[in-house]
């Protein structure tokens, strides 16, 4: 008799928030059976700032799901975003106690404790730990367990946040009758869609540009090696275009979205564009080549703190396949080539893969896909790694999605 | 399980945060959903209840009463014919009329067909019917008042007496006591019609009501006499130049209405007759109302005089 499991997969972004429903069938394989969307508010820079508002939009998107779906969900996988986020690389490190030398469980319970066990801070709470591998006497292994050696190690990228910041978000979740069953960053999430097993085999940078913050994430050997959040997006563009051009926000988000680009060329100085369009009374003539300038310099500054957040791993060396952009704010035009000038790194626009059923393929739905598919696979994973290698699970999974 | 190992360093792990189901954070939303959700169980619960419930009886029924089960037909074998008229018909009348078989079933009466038979009786004015299950059949009856006698004479030459009603029906009746019958006028009108197997109403005869009923309810002294009302010269309309009621008392007197505004009429008649009475002048042979002035017209002086 099949056993199922019905799931749902919550971004809270600063713009929109996004509910999937899945239905696990047996462990192994998902349906995806609702989906519901409804615009934010109470959110800033991916952090809750009116739990009330937040609290509206978030169960509106719920049961909205749910009436597509037909069902009630039992557990929620949420995303987690906000500048509150920060990572650590921490290794642990035991001598081997056996006196043959021999590795025991023991001892690989204790590098595990001693490599997670570092004290935070006041007030702050881990959400991953995700492990990058065992070295036995400096040298890799995969499975230490009865190998011979006298120093083991092992070496985590532990993510960790405000606890007030997470609680906000449980307690939303909670609010709606409904446990969190897991918490996964938006980054990861974004990012175990958007790359190829060979970006996240060889080496790539997953950019989930958000409306609040701009996510991110490295991928190397398989693992997510580092992560991060730049408490910029798209949200600021249309700020500075509404104080840069005086106009209203709603006018300056369509000036975005219409006219905008990453970086000024030489066509756009001479050209001019109108706020509302009806060149009635109220509407005002604009320089195309300031609406770009504006946008350009926000986006240099994100791109260098970027930049400098990446530190050693911005070179082409660390990232041989480059760097890989999602998010809503991602389809601004030009912005490749100016995020590529600025980092020096190979970009490309990402997308969800090809099984994932055509309205969902938008890069605004990357991070709650993400989620549900880390519903799946995270039910056989112990730590956070790239999705297992095997075909027929994610053939399964595919074929599910694309139904 | 990710869970378990995160649970050893609760103290600083995301999974430490108390998760509650009332949370802080509940909205118009949710509580709807909460409400729903509750709902449903109750429902759910109630339902296993009433089925538990029902299964239960119905053992229990099974068990302790088994010699009086039995299984009783939606209908069986007509038993009751139950009567019910506002008038003089009776259920031996009905019986007679229906004349259904003995051993007919319920389900095999035809209600209808027996309605459309009832209200082809004259003297039945509306009627309704009902299967009362499981063995009995109720006939509701409104009858027809008569108000006038009419003697008919057909083809052969021989006489019979039918009844009309206030709205100009002509019907045989039946199981009328004498003293029903015997205080009503005779209806005088030129000629009656045939209408299927009985006669065409006659028009005017709300009229006619109206004059009797006005006539026995306020002058009782002066509708006691009247024994023939005539509409050989009303055809019911009352706007026709000419058209006039006739009424014949036991006396012969012969008295002559316009077709309106009878209370001023029987007033003035009343007073005519007090003042015959008063000054002696012997009997009347016709006193024509249906004028402003009334004509009087005497018996033994063969003379017409007026009366103001």
């Amino acid at each position: 008799m099949s056993q199922s499991k019905i799931v749902g997969a919550v971004e809270i972004g600063t713009t929109h928030v996004v509910a999937l429903i899945g239905e696990i069938v047996n462990g192994r394989s998902l349906n995806l059976i609702g989906m519901a969307e409804s615009s934010s508010s109470g959110v800033k820079k991916g952090e809750i700032v009116d739990f009330r508002a937040a609290s509206n939009s978030v169960h509106a998107a719920i049961m909205g799901a749910e009436k597509s779906a037909g069902v009630q969900v039992e557990a929620v996988y949420l995303s987690q975003t906000g500048q509150h986020l920060e990572g650590f690389h921490h290794v642990g490190s035991v001598n081997v106690s056996s006196s043959d030398n021999c590795v025991s469980r023991a001892d690989i319970q204790r590098v595990i404790d001693d490599a997670k066990g570092k004290e935070l801070g006041a007030e702050r709470v881990y959400i991953h730990h995700i492990k990058h591998g065992f070295r036995l006497d400096g040298k890799p292994v995969e499975q230490p367990l009865g190998e011979e050696g006298s120093k083991l190690e092992v070496s985590y990228w532990s993510v960790h946040g405000s606890e007030d910041r997470v609680r906000d978000h449980i307690h939303i979740i909670n609010g709606f009758g409904l446990p969190v069953e897991d918490m996964i960053l938006s980054s990861i999430a974004t990012a175990s869609m958007v790359a190829t097993a060979e970006d996240k085999r060889r080496g790539a940078l997953v950019l989930d540009m958000g409306g609040g913050t701009t996510d991110w994430a490295i991928y190397r050997d398989g693992v997510i090696q580092r992560t991060g959040v730049v408490p910029i997006g798209g949200d600021h563009l249309t700020n500075d275009l509404t104080l840069g051009l005086r106009v209203n926000r709603k006018y300056a988000e369509k000036l975005k979205k219409q006219f905008g680009k990453a970086f000024v060329e030489k066509q756009d100085k001479g050209e001019n564009v109108w706020m509302v369009g009806d060149q009635m009374i109220g509407d005002r003539c604009l320089s195309r080549g300031s609406l770009v300038q504006i946008m350009q310099l926000r986006l240099e500054e994100l791109f260098t703190i970027l930049k400098k957040q990446l530190g050693e791993f911005c070179s082409e060396e660390a990232l041989p396949c480059g760097v890989v952009l999602s998010g809503g704010a991602s389809v601004l035009p030009g912005l490749p080539e100016l995020a590529g000038k600025i980092l020096g790194l190979p970009v490309r626009i990402g997308s969800n893969p090809e099984w994932v059923r055509e309205d969902l393929r938008g890069p605004g739905y990357s991070t709650a896909l993400g989620l549900m598919h880390y519903a799946l696979t995270g039910q056989h994973q112990e730590e956070f790694t790239a999705p297992p290698p095997e075909k027929g699970l994610m053939k399964k999974v595919s074929k599910l999605f694309s139904l | 399980m990710a869970k378990k190992k995160a649970a050893k360093n609760q103290s600083s792990s995301w999974h430490s945060i108390k998760q509650s189901s009332a949370g802080r954070g509940q909205t118009k939303v949710a509580r709807k959903r909460r409400w729903a959700i509750s709902a449903r169980m109750a429902g759910a619960v109630l339902a296993v209840l009433l089925v538990l419930g029902g299964i239960g009886g119905g053992l229990y029924f099974l068990n302790s009463k088994p010699e009086k089960l039995a299984v009783v037909g939606a209908s069986g074998p007509l038993r009751n014919i139950y009567f019910q008229t506002d008038g003089v018909l009776t259920r031996d009348w009905l019986v007679e009329r229906l004349d259904l078989p003995n051993d007919v079933s319920l389900a095999d009466v035809n209600i209808q067909g027996i309605r459309a038979q009832l209200a082809a009786e004259g003297q039945v004015a509306s009627v309704a019917v009902e299967k009362r299950f499981p063995d009995a059949i109720v006939v509701n009856v409104q009858e027809r008042r008569p108000i006038l006698k009419l003697v008919i004479v057909d083809a052969s030459g021989r006489r019979g007496l039918r009844l009309v009603d206030a709205s100009g029906v002509v019907y045989q009746g039946a199981h009328y006591a004498t003293d029903q019958l015997e205080p009503l006028p005779f209806l005088d009108v030129s000629t009656v019609k045939r209408q299927g197997d009985g006669y065409a109403p006659i028009s005017g005869m709300s009229t006619v009501h109206g004059l009797m009923t006005l006539a026995q309810g306020s002058y009782p002294e002066i509708y006691d006499q009247w024994r023939i009302i005539s509409v050989r010269d009303f055809t019911g309309d009352q706007q026709e130049l000419g058209a006039t009621i006739h009424v014949v008392t036991k006396d012969k007197e012969e008295l002559v209405f316009a077709p309106d505004n009878f209370d001023a009429q029987l007033a003035r008649l009343r007073k005519i007759y007090a003042h015959l009475e008063e000054k002696s002048v012997g009997p009347v042979r016709r006193i024509d109302l249906s004028f402003q002035e009334p004509i009087i017209k005497l018996a033994q002086a063969q003379s017409r005089s007026r009366y103001r």
